[in-house]
């Protein structure tokens, strides 16, 4: 009976560290595109300035 | 890769992760259990390095581009380990909370004649049933036990031996740790009683003390060894004058010198007073001679102390001596007799007058007071072969240890003052041998034993014509003999659930150890247990059974004063360590005290009997009692005597009115609540004359003679109706009759109050009460 409650409980870590991984995995690729963007700009900037 | 590609592609999707899986096939729930703790520990510690490894790689390329992270998004990703730390401590919470209940659900921890030696803990599954471990340690300290599959009538099924493998399971499921909790005798270390010598029983006794003075010998020794050098100097030099003192004064004269007594010294100091030394060398000398006085004096002191230490060293070394002669172990083995203690088994006769416990206690409760509390007790000594009496029923303890306080050769009737105090007379080690030795055929004589430890419970028998002995008389019906043999058992079995061994004792009193009995009331037995085996055998509970079972014995509130319900505690107080100073009783212990013992107000603190909250509370359970034993402010609140009415119940034993203080007897506001709440049968006749109270008296006599209760005849016929009525003065009654009938508006409230009936006085002032209607 306690072996099915320890699978439960289990199961329900598991779920919780995939929703961390998830939300990791939001938060680098948030990260990776402002910084895209701020790289961008500035590459736009160079160009202009050497137009 | 295109520079302008967002990161993101190089982060692994969770989806795409590895899987650290529990193994399904895991069913065992301690395996289960460590492999999840151990997987969640190396996840979460993986996920947060994850978490690093990321926020380093992105601070780096940020740098290298000199770009800014979002303070925001940074936040957000060291946050995450912290999640993952507690994610990991809810998974190990929600274990423990399953591992908890995983215990056994054990429903009861007993003893059974048929495990002997064993404690049987009984565990019921969820689908009812029952099983039970007998288990007992062997001569190692191992485990040893059997499984008894028990049937739906409580019958002992199949039984199984448990092996090694089966303990640790055991252990786990907490039916091990039931084991520890059934009382059992403690082992014993009996001492021969012996005199010591002063100096031993001043070693033994008296060691503090005998430091102190030891200290002080020492200190006096160095002092008297300074002041003989100073005076030894002053003299060598005083000699090197011709005028000088004659002859030489080695180290040892001045030694004796020292110890001489005041009248030698004032010989010498008159000597020197001749002696041509000069003023100064003389006073010198005199005050050198003036503290070898002291010295000398202090001495004779210490010589004094010393004395007085060792006298009080050997009356010591006696007492106890005369404690250790007086105790239970040592008189029954200088006796050969066994020293007892019986119950009554009829209820209502156990707890007589002189005993502390109120009637509401069982026998169960009586052997734990017994063995928690020991309690001074009443007992009686026999000498095994003899025919002597015993105080009471078939059942009883012998005792394996305590002290003996005194002896009487027939009931001496003594009764507790406490707990631990029984009056009675007070014996020497042989007065109390000379009564116990008697061997002769004798009715019960009365031991009183103070702290008792009790070895073992007995229960009596009878020899039939053949020698059998018999635990009931054959009733003749099966039926009748099964009730019999489980009335004999019962004893049996409660004294095997307290942890003392059952035993048997013949008219000759013999005692043997029980062995069975059978359906014909034939009782077989093992050894015969003699006195010598009693007195050194185990006896009495450990401390912390003691204190567990005495707990539960003051949260049933039996003893007859509440200044024995503080002893209890401080008795288990003491017996936990604590000192007992400490012990209070709280107002919530008063309360349930108040409520088990209705009544019993009478030694409560006096704060409590004039705190009106606290007062009228108790008087929930017993209101005339509450106002009887109120404080003496109390008594005369308003608002408390109104209370007091309002709880009041029928048929209390007196009326609350009476219980008032005189000067309020006399106020008639008091007078007019009494009588309000029917309570008039004690007015104080002064009030007589005041119209309120008389008319309020009239009105109640009128509601209390509804002819409907109590007219027995037919209608048209007539009865009188006594109709007497007292108030009082004093302790004395004052008869008011005459002024009731004699009171028109007595008879006309009646009639118009009970229209089918008609009053009137007759001739011989007797009120006539004539039916006219149904």
């Amino acid at each position: 009976m306690s072996v099915e409650k320890y699978k439960q409980a289990w199961g329900k870590f598991q779920n919780k560290m995939t929703s961390l991984k998830k939300r990791k995995h939001e938060i680098l690729k948030t990260i990776s595109e402002k910084l895209d963007k701020q790289h961008i700009e500035a590459i736009r900037k160079q160009m202009k300035n050497h137009e | 890769m295109n520079r302008f590609e967002p990161t993101t592609e190089t982060i692994k999707k969770p989806e795409a992760q590895e899987n650290h899986e529990v193994p399904r096939s895991v069913e065992n729930p301690e395996e289960l259990r460590q492999q999840m703790t151990s997987e969640a520990e190396k996840q979460t510690g993986q996920f947060k390095q994850e978490c690093t490894d990321d926020l380093l790689r992105v601070e780096e390329r940020a740098e290298k581009d000199g770009l800014l992270i979002d303070g925001e998004d940074k936040k957000a990703l060291e946050n995450l380990g912290t999640e993952a730390e507690a994610t990991k401590k809810e998974l190990e919470f929600e274990i423990a909370l399953i591992k908890n209940t995983e215990k056994a659900n054990i429903v009861g921890v007993t003893r059974d004649r048929n495990f002997e030696g064993s404690v049987i803990v009984k565990t019921e599954d969820k689908e009812g049933r029952v099983t039970g471990y007998a288990l007992r340690k062997n001569s190692h300290g191992d485990w040893e036990g059997n499984e008894i599959r028990y049937m739906k009538d409580g019958a002992i099924g199949p039984v199984y031996q448990l092996h090694e493998a089966d303990f640790s399971k055991l252990g786990e499921q907490g039916i091990l740790d039931s084991y520890e909790s059934m009382p059992a005798m403690k082992e014993r270390t009996i001492e021969s009683p012996e005199i010591l010598s002063e100096k031993e029983a001043s070693k033994k006794f008296l060691s503090e003390e005998r430091k102190k003075l030891a200290q002080e010998i020492r200190e006096q020794r160095k002092a008297q060894r300074e002041r003989l050098s100073v005076l030894k100097i002053d003299s060598e030099e005083a000699n090197k004058s011709p005028e000088s003192m004659d002859g030489e004064l080695e180290d040892k004269q001045y030694a004796q010198f020292a110890e001489r007594q005041s009248v030698e010294v004032d010989t010498i100091t008159e000597r020197l007073s001749s002696s041509e030394l000069n003023d100064q060398e003389a006073s010198d000398e005199r005050e050198n001679i003036g503290q070898l006085i002291a010295s000398s004096g202090e001495i004779k002191s210490l010589k004094a102390k010393l004395e007085d230490h060792y006298t009080k060293a050997d009356a010591i070394a006696k007492n106890k001596f005369e404690s250790m002669q007086k105790s239970v172990e040592q008189t029954m083995i200088r006796n050969n007799a066994f020293i007892v203690h019986t119950f009554l088994l009829d209820e209502r006769l156990r707890h007589n007058e002189n005993s502390n416990i109120t009637q509401r206690a069982t026998l169960e409760d009586d052997i734990d007071i017994l063995l928690s509390f020991e309690p001074s007790i009443s007992t009686s000594s026999v000498v095994p072969g003899s025919r002597q009496g015993l105080w009471g029923g078939r059942i009883g303890v012998v005792l394996g240890g305590g002290d003996i306080r005194g002896i009487a050769q027939t009931d001496n009737g003594t009764v507790t003052g406490g707990i631990k105090m029984r009056n009675g007379e007070i014996s020497s080690s042989k007065e109390i041998d000379e009564k116990v030795s008697n061997k002769g055929e004798r009715g019960y004589n009365e031991l009183v034993v103070n702290n008792p430890e009790v070895f073992g419970f007995f229960q009596n028998v009878q020899i039939d014509k053949s020698g059998n002995m018999i635990g009931f008389e054959d009733a003749g019906s099966e039926q009748d003999n099964k009730n019999r043999k489980e009335d004999f058992l019962k004893y049996i079995d409660l004294a095997i659930q307290k942890g003392m061994p059952p035993l048997i004792m013949t008219p000759d009193r013999r005692l043997f150890e029980f062995s069975s009995i059978s359906n014909e009331g034939v009782v077989s037995v093992g050894a015969e247990i003699t006195p010598k085996q009693v007195a050194k055998g185990k006896a009495g509970l450990p401390n912390e059974k003691r204190t567990a079972i005495g707990e539960q014995i003051i949260a049933k509130n039996l003893f007859r004063k509440i200044d024995d319900q503080k002893e209890a505690k401080e008795i288990i107080a003491e017996l936990s360590g604590k000192e007992k100073s400490g012990v209070e009783l709280s107002q919530e212990e008063y309360l349930a005290y108040a409520r088990d013992n209705q009544g019993r107000f009478h030694d409560f603190p006096k704060h409590l009997l004039e705190d009106k909250n606290f007062m009228l509370e108790a008087a929930q359970f017993d209101p005339v009692s509450a106002y009887e034993y109120a404080g003496d402010n109390l008594k005369k609140d308003m608002e408390f005597i109104e209370r007091v009415y309002s709880l009041e119940k029928k048929n209390t034993r007196s009326s609350v009115y009476s219980l008032m203080p005189d000067e309020l007897k006399k106020n008639e506001k008091i007078a007019l609540i009494a009588i309000e709440n029917n309570d008039f049968e004690d007015i104080d006749s002064t009030l007589a004359d005041s119209p309120a109270v008389w008319e309020k008296i009239v009105d109640k006599i009128v509601e209390r003679n509804n002819p409907a209760k109590w007219f027995s005849r037919n209608i048209g016929e007539q009865q009188v109706v006594g109709n007497t009525f007292y108030m009082k003065k004093g302790f004395s009654g004052v008869d008011m009759t005459e002024k009731l009938t004699s009171d028109a508006s007595f008879v006309q409230k009646l009639n118009n109050r009970y229209p089918n009936y008609r009053f009137e006085i007759d001739e011989y002032k007797q009120l006539l009460v004539t039916k006219l209607a149904k």
